[in-house]
């Protein structure tokens, strides 16, 4: 069906109006496939290096929840609260050994957390963050199954925001179907973080007594500080088609800083 | 120590969840109120938070700034546009708490290009702002029916009257009340600059029923006269509503003609010095048919100059008549044009010499010759003829008439120097009032669409700017020779488009205005 380009018709002329012009999709979002490819590569590096040296030292893997409470009120543009609650992830430690009772684990880690928040009431932000983290973690140990720990470790953060127009009639906003109403922005800042804090695994006369001499089981409760660079985003317009039009760059959002204190909950396991 | 560790412990929690409450940042809309159009921009009403931001703009381009924020204990009441083509406009302040006395009623006049704002206590609230011709007067009064702010009682006749290029101080502004025989101002009109006995005058024309007052504004003291129109047991409704000033000259006064609704005469007043000061003002009436619709003065080197009325005349059924009147001697010969024309206009300046005569509900448009006028009679009088009557005029500028024939769907666009029509057809229902006028295009806005309609004057060729989203308004920027288009986001999204090219390829996108700094700390809300 042939469409009106114009309302005002001059039988005289011939023109129908100018073709659509085409644009290309950004290339950032490639930004956050390479950087978990990154992170997968270093923390498989890794664990290959530890299992060449299997036998020599005791390896650990950690799974962790840490809710952080930021300190920055203007997270709550990303969030419904000032609490990035979902912030899970995973250590792996070995120790590379114990003087005067001390034991010393280099570690490496990863977390992740994704939070949503609103703007202009229409706004809906989705903010996703990578921490990959790499530390040390110092542990005392206290009685055969409790120990403390105190641990500093440091690294990057890789936010990843995606940002849609909310309206009534479900992400779309009046106008045809090249409406953009997406926004993306994907930003990288350091981080630093301490953490201290108790852990607790299965007793070793108990496992013993059991004939297990390879693994232990536990878990860990701690408390710290993360520290992270402040993060200035400024979105580019998404969404549309290839016939939308060319939009230009967006005036910057400003920064926000993603530090704060945090708990840290987690499971243990160690392979001797 | 049990006790002081549960405490510590008690701290740390309550501290944590405090740290998380929120302060609800983010949940506010920005409502956008009043335009205005500059010349590389617009600035607007933002009235969540009570301010006036400008959007500058280019080809590609636009950048948002706050220029006022309204301060605490005032709002924000209306943005009026200031001389055309100047990067001034003015907006209007008052205490948003009545019983506040530490704040008054002020005028803003806005300064884009300096970047600052002028601030003119007022003591009342006014409605309607008038310029004079060049910006050099501003006359703020009671255009509506509005009462000033927390009282109930106010004086129609109050004015404020100031030079916006001069600075707030003790008489300026100057608020003064008109005093026309018990009667309430209805329209300002300002005239050309006239030299009265050597004196030159800014007149400021308060029009009022039954009677003017002129004030000149450049007269510190005001000085004014106030001329009755009718007498006092005259129970018309004669309200002047147009105003033309003739220079002085060897032979005569500087003069004034008034044309008043509900009169069949048209005024003329002629003005004088008194020798103590003031003026002294000599009243002459022309007869002008039955229904004046408009005048033109006609002023040729060495014949007296000529007042040409439209008007409608019952001695010619009801049809239109130009009444040509010697202003010296009041002799009028009168011209039929056999059409209902309402309006003139003067192309006296133009290679055609002529007046153009035309309105709705018409026949076709008419062109009256002004040499030998006297001679002709009417003799040179052209008709261009529209077949199926024409239901709506709309000049264009650019010496052009949008003419709506008949009832259907076309609309002629008539050239009026080559008296060249060009007929199109109009599938969509438009506000042509709303038509604007740029770099040789016409720029429609079709309600409720998301497109722009354009039309080539220079070749009649009609095209569409599709844009991506619905559009809200539109605002041609003279200056930057751009098109801002605004649209409905959350997030604040233009259109920006090269007025010489407004085509898909040149139009950029601009979104996010809504939105920018809105993680700073600032002190601007957000």
């Amino acid at each position: 069906m042939k469409r009106i380009i114009s309302s005002i018709h001059n039988p005289a002329c011939q023109g129908e109006g100018t073709p659509p012009s085409f644009r290309g999709t950004s290339p950032r979002r490639g930004l956050l496939q390479h950087f978990a490819l990154l992170s997968a590569m270093v923390l498989v590096s890794i664990l290959l290096l530890v299992a060449s040296r299997a036998g020599a030292e005791p390896l650990e893997l950690g799974l962790d929840l840490s809710p952080t409470f930021l300190q920055d009120k203007n997270y709550e543009a990303f969030s419904s609260d000032r609490l990035s609650s979902l912030r899970l992830g995973a250590d792996l430690r070995f120790e590379v050994g114990d003087v005067d009772g001390f034991a010393f684990l280099p570690m490496v880690g990863y977390r992740y957390a994704s939070d949503s928040g609103t703007m202009r009431s229409m706004v809906k932000n989705d903010l996703t963050l990578h921490d990959v983290l790499v530390g040390l973690r110092v542990r005392k140990g206290l009685q055969s199954w409790l120990a403390v720990f105190a641990e500093v470790s440091g690294g990057m953060l890789y936010a990843d925001l995606d940002s849609r127009i909310q309206s009534q009639s479900d992400y779309r906003v009046t106008g045809d179907m090249g409406t953009r109403d997406r926004y993306q922005d994907h930003q990288f800042t350091w981080s630093a973080c301490g953490l201290a804090g108790l852990e607790f695994t299965l007793s070793k006369k108990w496992l013993e007594s059991r004939n297990v001499d390879s693994f232990n089981f536990g878990g860990e409760i701690g408390a710290g500080y993360i520290r992270r660079g402040d993060i200035g985003f400024r979105p580019g317009l998404e969404g549309g088609d290839e016939n939308s039009l060319h939009a230009a760059e967006e005036p910057s959002w400003g920064d926000v800083n993603l530090s704060g204190w945090l708990i840290q909950i987690g499971l243990e396991f160690r392979f001797f | 120590m049990k006790r002081q560790q549960a405490f510590l412990l008690m701290l740390l929690v309550s501290s944590l969840l405090a740290g998380c409450k929120t302060e609800g940042l983010y949940e506010n809309v920005l409502a956008i109120g009043t335009k205005v159009t500059l010349t590389k921009g617009v600035a607007f009403h933002e009235q969540t938070f009570d301010r006036v931001f400008y959007l500058e703009a280019g080809a590609g381009k636009a950048s948002l700034k706050t220029l006022y924020q309204a301060q605490e204990g005032e709002n924000i009441l209306w943005l009026k546009p200031g001389e055309s083509g100047q990067e001034v406009f003015y907006g209007f302040v008052a205490p948003s708490d009545p019983r506040d006395t530490r704040r008054t009623n002020a005028l803003l006049q806005f300064r884009v290009k300096e970047g600052k704002v002028d601030r003119y206590p007022v003591g009342s609230y006014f409605d309607t702002l008038a310029l004079s011709p060049g910006g050099r007067f501003l006359v703020l009064y009671h255009g509506g029916s509005l009462a000033d702010q927390g009282s109930d009682i106010y004086n129609p006749n109050e004015v404020t009257i100031l030079e916006p290029a001069k600075a707030a101080g003790d008489f300026n502004p100057k608020t003064v009340s008109i005093g026309i025989e018990g009667q309430r101002i209805e329209h300002i009109a300002f005239l050309d600059s006239l030299s009265v006995g050597g004196r030159s005058c800014e007149f400021g024309v308060f029009m009022a029923r039954g009677a003017v007052k002129l004030i000149d504004l450049a007269d510190p003291a005001l000085t004014g006269i106030k001329i009755q129109l009718v007498t006092d047991t005259d129970t018309r409704n004669v309200v002047p509503v147009e105003a033309l000033a003739k220079a002085g000259d060897a032979l005569r006064d500087p003069m004034i003609f008034l044309r008043a609704s509900g009169s069949q005469d048209i005024y003329a007043v002629s003005l004088s010095l008194k020798t103590g000061g003031g003026f002294s003002a000599s009243l002459n009436q022309f007869e002008a048919g039955d229904t004046p619709y408009g005048m033109t003065l006609v002023e040729e080197p060495g014949e007296t100059p000529t007042l040409l009325v439209l008007s409608w005349s019952n001695a010619y059924a009801g049809r239109g008549v130009v009444h040509v009147i010697d202003i010296d001697t009041a002799d009028t010969f009168t011209i039929s044009i056999g059409d209902t024309p309402t309006r003139i206009l003067s192309r006296a300046e133009t290679a055609e010499h002529e007046v153009v005569l035309y309105g709705d509900q018409t026949a076709g448009v008419h062109f009256l010759k002004l040499d030998a006028l006297s001679d002709e009679k009417g003799g040179n009088l052209e008709h261009l003829l529209i077949p199926e009557r024409i239901r709506d005029v709309i000049p264009l500028g650019s010496d052009r008439l949008l003419l709506l024939p008949g009832s259907g769907s076309d609309l002629i666009i008539l050239d009026l120097a080559t008296r060249n029509m060009t007929r199109l057809f109009s599938a969509a229902s438009y506000d042509w009032t709303q038509a604007q006028l740029s770099a040789g295009r016409f720029f429609l806005v079709p309600g409720g669409k998301d497109r722009i309609d354009t039309l080539d004057l220079t070749n009649g060729h009609p095209d569409s700017l599709v844009l991506d989203d619905a559009v809200v308004s539109l605002h041609l920027l003279s200056g930057s020779m751009a098109g801002v288009v605004f649209h409905d986001t959350p997030t604040g999204r233009v259109t920006v488009f090269p007025l010489s090219q407004p085509t898909r390829d040149k139009a950029t996108v601009i979104d996010g205005l809504w939105l920018k700094d809105i993680l700073d700390d600032t002190e601007v809300p957000r």
